[in-house]
């Protein structure tokens, strides 16, 4: 029995001060309830009397499309129905409802008190119904959740061929599901916090006590205790604020979508921070070789994934230098060239009015353009656009004498070697960094690439993600864990567990 | 003429950058040397730039060892 | 019991430190020391290597016995320590001159280096300004940080080095070492200063470095060990330009191993193997550069007590620039009488 309320907004924007208590006047906490939400219809307010006593009053309070109806109607107002009755016939104890309550209501489960408004919002807002006793400063709320989401489906994002293909969803309890049925270990701790001042999103940290470096988990749980925000909305929120490197192109903070790759992260003693809301998982600490893996490598066999992420390395390295490559080449140092080779790249360029540079840039932001136009194209022509789409335009523009034909191939190459990079977050300051290594090229040719080089491996060099190296098992060189930064060795050799976990928990298995 | 006014655009670029800092932690040492050194390289590389003659440091090598060496 | 007032605690592992040593004995001598060498000593050079290479590692050992007696000090603040204040800074200001003088010449040896065989169109001062600023770039960003990516580099450069000698064995003719011993020994004798000067002494540098080194360990082991290395480097490196470009052809050309890197035929792909070469000499001698840049920032930090000194990088830089670019043209004769009376100088203090 809602009771009907003019909507009047008042253009104040007040937050809700979280010390507001509830009263015991069951009528004053439901009119506050009404006002601070507006009056917003899908908040819906049942409310039950006893007929005998007129004191003897409960409200269930819900969202609707976030509680489980259902289980109001059955359980809770069934309790609520017979606990009134029961109350009734018992007037000298009409005082001292909250006994009753909870003595019934535990039979719904997951019943908890709550006694400031601004928590009771929170759970309400949360999806909880809330259960207000006349006479009782303190409510209840029932977490009986239940709302439409999205499947657990394939990952779009990272396809594997061999290995589990379940994602994450954007329900937070999910995911945090998808992972425990990982590791059924009881140190698999989660600890939630909302962050966000207007959202409140859930974050929840996962992490294997015992396994995981402590100061890393201290760390992790103050940088996200420390987040100001407004609204969290996604991972990459939270990524920003936490992250070692803000003005770092390079990524120091891992994310995924698939839950086997959490819990291999977890198993080597990171931490694993869940989003509510989104299915794009964050892990940290995390090293640059990570990047170049992926968790399809342990699904293969040991040669087999130890040439591919060589290959990955490798492809990584063309995608970046080979159009400043082809520039320097062409510009500074032809006599590099097999004769042949260069007659006919001579030949090619004989038509173009443009120096390398020039061509090598235009292709490359065409290329983007495409790829950023692909991405947002429906399904069916995304893929099409992207790689076909340069081929093609390349080709008419090596027709009308743009461009040279050796330019489109390595725009081309260029931009397949860029996919086989497993994680998206690397691709991109690969691509941004493309750029200023064809300048380099251009200006300096294979000198200024290599100084480019340079300066682009003291920079990484110098990056720390929670406080390990970034370049760590490379840089700092730990013998013991070559064996998966670049290629990846039987399992039967792995013996310790990474840097990156406790000291006084290192092995992983027995040498027998 | 243009790299002399480069030059100078680099020397008060690097002044900028790095004063600030210096004057706000109170390093006086540290400002008096850095706006030393920084007076003498772009007076060295200005006087370069405008193409004036400036002695081969060997030289100075050559002349403290032909002594020796003899 | 450590002076050093500087703000820096970067930490260097015993292993990236002899990397560094390794790679700081190889510097610039991969390219001009063959020249030199067989200017003095023709088809003996080789043995004049080896000579040199015996003493360098007892240098080096020198120089890792001192570095234990600094516990943790270095190199200019164990100078003012020992020799008191006034001598000892006047001597820190003869090592001040010294280092500038070394980074000058080694700038000036790549600066013209690629001018005259890479990129003859560009100008000088712009190779400097290029090189010197990722110099510039390193130091900013601490100890650490360009002790990895030598950790990191070092086995491609390893690799290269591998890759093209075993490339070259096809053209090695070991009649170009006969007649061996054909002068005499003195002539090796004449040639030895040099040899022995440019790679081992100016790791003086490297004492800079002390105090960033980790743990207990004794200097002296990457000492001995980075210093045998460096100079089994050059060894092969003197070796096989005999062998395969004899003496006569060394002493003329100004690179030889540059024209070494040329030679190399692999099916067709002849000139490519120069970018190998000049990969790998780019690393040492930007290495070396950048550990003489150190030195001499840190030096001047630790003389006038300073507490931060990254400000003072790019006003060096554009002193050390001009120095370098009034340096070429520049006789290279000087440079070995220069480096044989600071070994020697060196040595006594």
């Amino acid at each position: 029995m809602t009771k009907p309320i003019e909507h009047a907004s008042d253009g104040t924007n007040q937050p809700i001060s979280t010390d507001v208590l509830l009263s015991a006047d069951i009528e004053q906490n439901i009119n506050t309830i009404l006002k601070d939400l507006g009056g917003s219809d899908d908040v819906i307010i049942r409310q039950i009397r006893s007929v005998g006593s007129t004191a003897l009053a409960a409200a269930v309070v819900y969202i609707d499309g976030m509680s489980d109806a259902a289980i109001i109607n059955t359980f809770i107002f069934d309790v609520l129905m017979r606990s009134m009755h029961h109350a009734s016939d018992y007037s000298e104890h009409e005082a001292a409802p909250e006994e009753l309550a909870e003595k019934l209501l535990s039979g719904i489960g997951s019943i908890r008190s709550v006694h400031e408004m601004g928590k009771l919002y929170q759970s309400l807002l949360s999806g909880e119904a809330i259960i207000l006793l006349n006479g009782s400063d303190h409510a209840y709320r029932a977490d009986i959740r239940q709302w439409k989401g999205r499947d657990v489906t394939e990952s779009t994002n990272q396809t594997s061929v061999r290995g589990p293909r379940e994602s994450f969803t954007e329900t937070l309890r999910v995911n945090t599901s998808l992972v425990r049925r990982k590791i059924k270990d009881p140190r698999l701790w989660l600890e939630t916090i909302a962050i966000g001042r207007i959202t409140k999103t859930d974050v929840t940290m996962m992490y294997l006590n015992g396994i995981a470096k402590p100061s890393v988990i201290n760390e992790v749980r103050s940088r996200l205790n420390a987040i100001d925000i407004d609204g969290v909305l996604e991972g990459g929120y939270i990524e920003e604020q936490i992250e070692d490197a803000k003005y770092s192109v390079f990524p120091t903070v891992f994310n995924t979508e698939l839950p086997d790759n959490v819990a291999s992260q977890l198993l080597e003693g990171k931490v694993a921070i869940l989003v509510d809301g989104t299915p794009n998982a964050l892990v940290v600490p995390t090293q640059f070789v990570s990047f170049v893996q992926s968790n399809e490598d342990y699904y293969q066999r040991a040669v087999y994934a130890s040439l591919l992420r060589i290959l990955r390395f490798i492809s990584g390295f063309i995608s970046l230098l080979l159009p400043s490559l082809y520039i320097a080449i062409t510009t500074f140092h032809r006599d590099m060239l097999p004769t042949s080779l260069l007659i006919s790249l001579a030949a090619q360029r004989e038509g173009v009015p443009f120096p390398a540079f020039i061509e090598a840039v235009a292709m490359e932001v065409t290329f983007e353009i495409l790829r950023e136009a692909g991405l947002r194209m429906p399904r069916a022509i995304g893929q099409a656009v992207s790689v076909v789409g340069t081929l093609v335009i390349g080709q008419a523009a090596v027709e009308a004498g743009i461009v040279s034909a050796a330019m489109v191939i390595v725009v081309s190459v260029t931009a397949i070697a860029t996919f086989t990079v497993p994680a998206y977050s690397m691709s991109i300051p690969v691509r941004i960094l493309r750029f200023a290594f064809m300048g380099l090229a251009a200006s300096f040719g294979l000198f200024g690439i290599i100084m480019g080089l340079f300066t682009l491996l003291l920079h990484l060099c110098s990056l720390r993600s929670f406080g390990e190296p970034y370049m760590a098992p490379l840089s700092p060189f730990i013998a013991t864990e070559q064996e998966d930064a670049l290629i990846r060795m039987p399992r039967w050799l792995y013996f310790k567990r990474p840097s990156s976990s406790q000291k006084s928990n290192r092995n992983r298995q027995q040498k027998s | 003429m243009s790299s002399f006014i480069g030059v100078i655009a680099v020397a008060v670029c690097v002044a900028c950058w790095e004063l600030p800092g210096l004057i706000k932690r109170k390093r006086r040492k540290e400002i008096f040397l850095f706006i030393a050194l920084l007076l003498i390289g772009t007076g060295l590389y200005g006087a370069l730039t405008l193409h004036a003659k400036i002695p081969n440091p060997f030289l100075l090598i050559k002349a403290v060892f032909d002594p020796i060496m003899s | 019991m450590s002076k050093s007032i500087s703000k820096d605690n970067g930490k260097i592992s015993a292993r990236q430190f002899m990397i560094l040593i390794i790679l700081c004995t190889i510097g610039d001598s991969i390219l001009i020391l063959p020249t030199i060498i067989a200017a003095a000593s023709k088809q003996d050079a080789w043995i004049t290597m080896l000579i040199s290479m015996a003493m360098g590692i007892g240098v080096g050992a020198l120089y890792g016995w001192l570095a234990m007696r600094m516990q943790g000090t270095n190199l200019i603040a164990f100078v003012q320590q020992s020799l008191g204040n006034a001598v000892g800074s006047l001597v820190s200001i003869v090592f001040i001159v010294y280092f500038v003088y070394l980074h000058i010449t080694l700038t000036s040896e790549m600066s013209q280096f690629m001018t005259t065989q890479l990129m003859p169109e560009t100008p000088n001062n712009a190779i400097f300004i290029l090189f010197i600023s990722v110099v510039i770039i390193a130091y900013r960003l601490g100890v650490e940080a360009f002790a990895r990516m030598g950790e990191l580099l070092f086995p491609f450069f390893m690799l290269l080095f591998i890759f093209m000698v075993v490339l070259l064995i096809p053209q090695v003719e070991v009649d170009k070492l006969q007649p061996i011993m054909a002068n005499g020994m003195l002539p090796i004798i004449k040639g030895v200063p040099t040899a022995f000067a440019i790679p081992f002494t100016e790791l003086i540098v490297i004492l800079m470095l002390v105090p960033h080194l980790s743990g207990e360990k004794k200097p002296l082991k990457p000492f001995l060990i980075g210093t045998s290395i460096g100079g089994l480097f050059l060894f092969i490196t003197v070796l096989i330009c005999l062998l395969v470009l004899g003496a006569n052809l060394m002493e003329t050309k100004y690179y030889p191993t540059f024209i070494l890197a040329q030679k190399i035929t692999v099916g067709n792909f002849l000139e490519r193997m120069e970018a190998i070469l000049t990969f790998m000499w780019i690393i040492t001698v930007y290495f070396k550069t950048l550990l003489i840049f150190f030195a001499l920032t840190k030096s001047l930090e630790q003389l006038f007590r300073l507490k931060e000194s990254k400000m003072l990088t790019v006003p060096l830089a554009m002193i050390l620039l001009v120095g370098s670019v009034v340096s070429t043209p520049n006789i290279v004769i000087y440079n070995e009488m220069i480096k044989h009376y600071w070994s020697m100088f060196d040595l006594t203090v």
